[in-house]
């Protein structure tokens, strides 16, 4: 049974991007870091960037709809995403940065599933030495929690 | 930090200092390259064709205090290596590129900087947005009162030309080359150029025609092709050189050789008159690597970022506002 919450964490900035196609900065906030666990609802594989649209239930039953912007999708196929990875109903946490619009809206610089996969919507793992970046790390879904509790506490990826 | 220059100028305020001072001891020499004859294609030309990625990080500029060494120690290389593995797990979307002995880009001038502007274009790019210059790919952070303060490389448009043949782009680094009789196609994948330069010696068109990659013309030299390309748009700039807006005399000439089997030497001279006091050039090895694949990038496909953008300037106005009151 997963419980769907929604959380904002304001945290210090401590690995701000520099930039990219876009200006970072400019468009989402560094200091409005969110940890959305939610289901998937839909992926974008969409240019210059892809987005990954979740639904989130906060404590009260109310469901919002988050766009999780990641890297371009050339980039996410050769970090090992691929159009299997995100089915619709897949159950997700994602660690990102708000949008200054306000809108729910984010990048998205980590991703955790229920079973314990994690994978970088950004840059990590990127490099060519760290090609695998779909690591297992457990199917034990109280780990699953705790690992949403530890990243909810630590405000890292 | 903006990103006014290269982005690989970060790299380079990241070396520590004493990397950025002249070293007794380069890397050590290596012995000539015995002199290699590249295959030729069923119609006899040099073949040139195959995935040449840019995948290797050499900043645009080198640091003055390094004046004419070209060449990094080890130790420099693997302070450049280790800088930017470092910015790439610190940053977001972008990927990681070995770092290279290769000093600078830029081989001519000596010093592997860019010449000086003239006063003249000095002068035109500061009067650009009022004050603020032309649009860079940070240049949102000063301001985002429209799309026009936005770079061409944030609006989807194009790099450029020779922006769009630099290395290291932040992802999507591919290049490519396909021949046929009579004809030669560059393309890029950053940001889907695919520019078609015909060899049999017709001339350019007239002036009034003009585009953002510009028109160019290719010739053989022995085993290089040289592509001449003229006609480029007034007034845009090249993305990751130093966004200064060109002229309409802006004249590049591309050299391409295969050095290797699996090395392909691009040589390109820039010369705009208008803008720089003295042409340069840059210079760089691209490795093959026929396991990499271009995939398309439809970059203006959905480019929900601009507009995030500029949303996101109008909240903090109205919360500027708010607070006033």
């Amino acid at each position: 049974m997963l419980r769907l919450s929604l959380s904002i964490v304001a945290a210090l900035a401590v690995a701000v991007p520099l930039c990219a196609h876009h200006s970072f900065s400019a468009e989402f906030d560094t200091n409005k870091v969110v940890i959305l666990q939610g289901t998937v609802t839909q992926m974008e594989w969409v240019n210059p960037h892809a987005y990954i649209h979740i639904a989130v239930k906060d404590a009260s039953g109310v469901v919002t709809n988050w766009a999780i912007e990641g890297n371009t999708p050339n980039s996410l196929l050769r970090a090992g995403l691929n159009k299997k990875s995100l089915q619709p109903g897949t159950e997700v946490a994602v660690r990102g940065y708000r949008a200054k619009s306000g809108d729910n809206v984010a990048s998205g610089s980590s991703i955790i599933f229920k079973d314990g996969k994690k994978l970088s919507l950004g840059s990590e793992g990127h490099s060519s030495e760290q090609a695998t970046v779909l690591e297992w790390i457990s199917s034990d879904e109280d780990l699953w929690r705790r690992q949403i509790l530890e990243l909810k506490a630590n405000n890292s990826d | 930090m903006t990103c006014r220059y290269l982005a690989y100028l970060a790299v380079l305020a990241a070396l520590p200092l004493a990397a950025q001072t002249p070293a007794p001891a380069t890397a050590k020499p290596k012995p000539a390259p015995a002199k290699y004859t590249p295959p030729k294609t069923p119609w006899g030309d040099p073949d040139l064709q195959g995935n040449w990625p840019g995948s290797v990080n050499i900043p645009l500029q080198r640091p003055a205090s390094m004046g004419t060494r070209a060449t990094l120690t080890e130790q420099e290389v693997a302070e450049r290596d280790a800088a930017s593995k470092k910015r790439v797990a610190s940053g977001t979307w972008i990927e990681y590129y070995p770092a290279s002995e290769q000093a600078s880009l830029v081989v001519d001038p000596k010093d592997g900087r860019l010449p000086a502007m003239t006063p003249e274009a000095d002068r035109r790019n500061k009067a650009v947005r009022g004050g603020l210059g032309p649009p860079t790919l940070s240049s949102v952070d000063d301001r985002a009162d429209s799309w026009t303060d936005f770079d061409l490389w944030g609006r989807c448009i194009t790099k450029g030309l020779v922006g769009s043949m630099l290395p290291g782009n932040l992802y999507n680094k591919g290049n490519r080359i396909v021949q046929s009789p009579g004809i030669v196609v560059i393309q890029n994948e950053m940001v889907h150029e695919s520019r078609v330069v015909p060899l049999d010696g017709r001339p350019h068109p007239g002036k009034g025609v003009r585009m953002y990659m510009g028109d160019g013309r290719g010739k053989w030299r022995g085993n290089t092709l040289v592509v001449e390309t003229t006609n480029f748009v007034k007034d845009i700039a090249m993305n990751g050189i130093n966004f200064a807006l060109l002229t309409e005399d802006l004249k590049i000439t591309e050299r391409f050789a295969r050095i290797a089997p699996d090395k392909l030497s691009y040589d390109a001279t820039i010369e705009d008159p208008g803008t720089w006091t003295r042409p340069w050039t840059m210079h760089v090895t691209y490795p093959l690597d026929p396991t990499y694949e271009l995939y398309e990038y439809a970059c203006h496909e959905s480019n929900y970022g601009l507009a995030d953008i500029l949303k996101g300037a109008r909240a903090e106005e109205r919360k500027a506002a708010e607070g006033k009151k």
